[in-house]
């Protein structure tokens, strides 16, 4: 039984808003082995971003207001400055959603490239090589060119290739990818995320991939954990949760996709989305889920091994049971 | 499973918070009108009132701020003196403002060589500080309120046609002027009630911004002898007839008109500011 | 490079339009040079040869190059005021005025960017900087000389009041610390406030964020990301500072009484001696021009960007 690489226990999170602190992130409590990828799942303003952002600090220090982050058994919170420097870069590395906002447009690319490797001490003309040979990893052959451009010379495709470059150049253990993809067009997406696992797999490396796309999650990672309104509603393998979803979230998501060729009217969940700080005691889901009972808006359910499976549901054996009784007929 | 109603979800407030400090600076700007236009009446003396025996005198009961080497009475000059201090560049950013905006608009909506010709003849206005332009028009047309009035608003009108017309490029790019344009509506009236109305906000901060701006300049020139001419009690005219005083050591007269002038551009300047706060909220 | 060059050319080409415009309105201002020549008891005859003599009747155009073409050689024409050539007559007073310039100029530099940078180093100082600032702002020139004489001059005596001075360089930049100071304090408030919000808005920036994940220690992240993306629009605020100043210079030189171009300007232009207004505005211009082309220039040189928009 190896132990994980990082642990997040009971990780709350509360961002001040209009001089008010509103809680995002509640109660989050996951784990990612060495070598294996998690995909964090969930709508916009569900708090996975922030989770993310957390593990390495990158949110103020006084916006997490409980649980612990243990990276290799070391308590993250309470790093000092020199630690979690070393920490970031070189163990854990980001690559961010919209990687034009997150470069620097008055310096060339080379210099984004290297910063991360001259801070660890690097010589600069070994950094160099380094880039170069990392650049045609991620599929840019011209590397050194490339390096001398700037940034707004560049279209957002690549751009995201360097930002990987750059995660990866650090050597660092744990990847943390905040929605890579988005910002790109289709046909760009398939080749990043192809560039991504590629890398990752050669590596060794653990990556914690967050997206709003369940699919997508399912073909990358092995594990998937589910999160709305900021807390984590269905953990499971990947495979499994993808084919046989057990929260009515999770349901809603995969069935609410369009299918080609199918011109049936979309299924919704209805409601919108909401965020931790707008929810009441009860289950976060109790507003918009067709199985709620009176239970559900009184006490929050945990999450509870179901067949191997994390769900965070009072009704699941009920819906089981149903299911069972009366089979739906699939669409 | 269906017997219960769904608990609403109750969207997050708008906080409405009302800033104090806006009314308050336009509470002063409100009164500083009120004050000049009404300074017959509040005034206890009339600004030419000479009286010299009482020169350069300091606070006392009869005269609330002092008197200047004639005798004058300081607070009923300043009062007076609101009037064309005030006066001139309320007059300078009327003229400006609607230069800019109209060059701004139009150069944004015709666009092509007309835009380029726009720009070009205000990068040249751009090369020379408005006090330049202002001297030589002094130097053209001869001392007085006029030639200051007239060069500080051609110095000024490039400054606000640049800022909207960044604005007004942004906003004529939307989609609203697009479904104008489909619907039928004519070049002008898009402008007038569609674009015009959107750049309200940032127009009137500009132009708050600008009037202090525009005070201390024509202050300046006043001060110099090539703008308001004594004996007229306008502050920058004050300033430099109370210097040699200052210098003898009766510094009443300088101090209160340069002390008027420093108050009045710190609430038009506040109240700029916050204008234009607001007027990025809405964009 | 080729953008420095269209730089270059587009300031020739502002020069000669604005001294062209300047040129063409003094010519309209009252007062005909032929006749205080000629003095009061001259013939219309007389007055009419002087007029021949000087060029004054030939079209505007004409006249306007060949004024040009002597100004390149350091021929501005003659002062009524003094009775000397415009050139000596300006050439002392030259170094004066730049001596002020240059010495406001370093006092800004310093001070307007150091406010600036205070709260990113020390954070509670924020406030106060912000409501210096926006006093600094809002006292003219003219008020805040006037006020540093009454306080440094008159009251506490450190400074002497009449700025001019016959002695060495070390005593005239010591006569000239009051009216640099008058001169350098409202931009120096402005400079602040540039600085501030440039440095804050860079502190938010996501690519500092990005910097500080890939291990980048905070203080380098400070220098390269902040600091030197901060410095973009610091550097562009660098020339229109300088132009203010020069302008400013004018107000100043006449409240301390010194003999620099400013204060002969103003006088220039009561009197009437165009000649003399004629050949300041041109070099003001210039000056202008110089210093908002290579604040221009600075701009494209740290900002890859502008290089990029306007070549397209």
């Amino acid at each position: 039984m190896t132990t994980p690489l990082l642990t997040l226990e009971h990780v709350s999170l509360e961002i001040p808003v209009d001089g008010e602190l509103r809680r995002v992130v509640h109660d989050v409590s996951l784990h990612i082995m060495p070598g294996e990828s998690v995909g964090l799942v969930g709508e916009s303003g569900s708090g996975k971003s922030m989770t993310a952002r957390s593990i390495m600090r990158l949110t103020r220090r006084e916006w997490v207001t409980g649980g612990s982050i243990l990276f290799g058994g070391e308590q993250v919170l309470t790093m000092d400055k020199s630690r979690l420097q070393r920490l970031r870069g070189s163990q854990i590395a980001m690559i961010y959603q919209d990687p034009r906002a997150h470069t620097n447009p008055v310096r060339t690319n080379g210099d984004s490239l290297l910063e991360g490797m001259l801070a660890q001490g690097i010589p600069k003309s070994e950094a160099r090589a380094r880039a170069v040979s990392l650049l045609a990893d991620v599929g840019i052959p011209d590397g050194e060119r490339r390096m001398n451009q700037y940034p707004h010379e560049l279209s957002g495709g690549l751009l995201q290739r360097i930002m990987i470059a750059a995660a990866i150049s650090t050597t660092p253990d744990l990847l943390l990818a905040d929605e890579p993809t988005t910002a790109l067009d289709v046909t760009t997406q398939e080749e990043v995320i192809a560039i991504l696992n590629e890398q990752r797999s050669e590596r060794g490396l653990s990556l914690l991939l967050i997206t709003h796309d369940l699919d997508l999650a399912a073909a990358v990672t092995d594990r998937i954990a589910v999160m709305y309104a900021g807390v984590l509603l269905e953990v499971g393998s990947s495979a499994d949760l993808h084919e046989r979803a057990l929260h009515p979230y999770t349901v809603g998501l995969l069935s609410s996709r369009p299918e080609i060729g199918s011109r049936e009217r979309i299924r919704t969940i209805p409601g919108r989305p909401v965020s931790a700080f707008e929810v009441g005691p009860g289950c976060v889901f109790a507003s918009r889920c067709t199985h709620v009972v009176e239970h559900c808006l009184v006490e929050r359910p945990e999450l509870r091994n179901v067949n191997g499976r994390e769900v965070a549901c009072h009704q699941i054996e009920e819906i089981q049971s149903h299911k069972s009784a009366s089979p739906e007929v699939p669409s | 499973m269906t017997a219960i109603s769904l608990p609403t979800v109750t969207p997050v407030s708008r906080r409405h918070r009302i800033d104090i400090l806006l009314w308050l600076v336009v509470g002063i700007l409100v009164a500083l009108v009120v004050i000049a236009i009404l300074a017959p009446v509040i005034a206890p003396y009339a600004p030419d009132q000479t009286d010299i025996l009482a020169a350069n005198e300091g606070p006392s009961a009869e005269h609330f701020l002092g008197t200047d080497s004639l005798g004058r009475d300081i607070y009923s000059r300043l009062l007076y003196g609101s009037r064309l201090t005030l006066l001139g560049p309320a007059l300078i950013i009327l003229i400006a403002t609607t230069a800019g905006v109209v060059l701004a608009i139009s150069s944004v909506w015709r666009g092509g060589w007309y835009d380029v010709a726009v720009s070009r003849l205000l990068d040249v206005l751009f090369a020379v500080p408005g006090l330049l332009v202002a001297i030589i028009a002094v130097a053209v047309l001869g001392p007085g309120l006029l030639a200051p009035v007239i060069a500080l608003s051609l110095a000024y009108t490039p400054y606000i046609a640049r800022i909207l017309r960044t604005v007004a490029l942004r906003e004529r790019n939307l989609a609203y002027i697009e479904s104008g344009q489909l619907i039928g509506l004519s070049g002008w009236a898009i402008c007038r009630r569609h674009l015009l109305p959107n750049m309200m906000p940032l127009v009137r901060a500009q132009a708050t911004l600008a009037f202090g701006a525009a005070l201390v300049d024509l202050a300046a020139i006043s001060y110099l002898g090539l703008g308001v001419q004594p004996p007229a009690a306008e502050w920058g005219v004050m300033v430099a007839e109370g210097q040699a005083a200052l210098l003898n050591g009766y510094p009443w007269e300088s101090l209160s008109a340069g002390l008027s002038i420093v108050i009045v551009v710190i609430v038009v300047n506040v109240l700029g500011e916050r204008l234009a706060q607001r007027a990025e909220r809405t964009s | 490079m080729k953008y420095a060059l269209r730089a270059l050319g587009g300031a020739m080409v502002t020069i000669v339009i604005a001294s062209l415009i300047v040129f063409a309105l003094l010519s309209l201002a009252p007062g005909d040079p032929a006749a205080a020549l000629a003095g009061n008891r001259a013939t219309p005859e007389s007055i009419e040869a002087i007029r021949e003599q000087l060029g004054l009747n030939r079209p505007l155009l004409v006249r306007y190059v060949a004024w040009l073409g002597g100004a390149i050689h350091g021929d501005f024409g003659q002062s009524l005021q003094f009775r000397q050539s415009v050139g000596s007559l300006l050439a002392p007073r030259l170094g004066t005025t730049l001596i002020l310039v240059l010495f406001a100029f370093l006092l800004i530099l310093i001070f307007g960017v150091g406010l600036g940078l205070l709260p990113s180093l020390f954070r509670p100082s924020g406030w106060f900087v912000v409501v210096v600032a926006g006093i600094g702002i809002a006292v003219p020139t003219f008020v805040a000389a006037l006020v540093l004489i009454q306080v440094f001059a008159l009251n506490l005596g450190w400074f002497p009041v009449l700025a001019t001075s016959e002695g060495d360089l070390r005593d005239r930049v010591w006569h000239l610390t009051l009216p640099a100071i008058a001169l350098a304090l409202s931009w120096t408030a402005y400079v602040a406030q540039i600085t501030r919000a440039s440095v804050r808005e860079q502190e938010r920036g996501e690519h500092v964020e990005t910097a500080l994940s890939r291990g980048v220690p905070p203080r380098t992240v400070f220098r390269k990301h902040v600091l030197r993306n901060a410095s973009v629009p610091i550097v562009t605020i660098a020339g229109l500072t300088m132009a203010g100043l020069i302008a400013g210079s004018i107000v100043v030189e006449t409240a301390f009484g010194i003999g620099g171009i400013g204060s002969l300007l103003v006088k220039s232009v009561s009197a009437k001696d165009y000649d003399v207004v004629l050949a300041i505005s041109l070099i003001l211009v210039v000056a202008f021009v110089i210093a908002t082309t290579l604040s221009d220039l600075a701009h494209a040189a740290l900002d890859p960007r502008v290089r990029a928009r306007r070549s397209s």
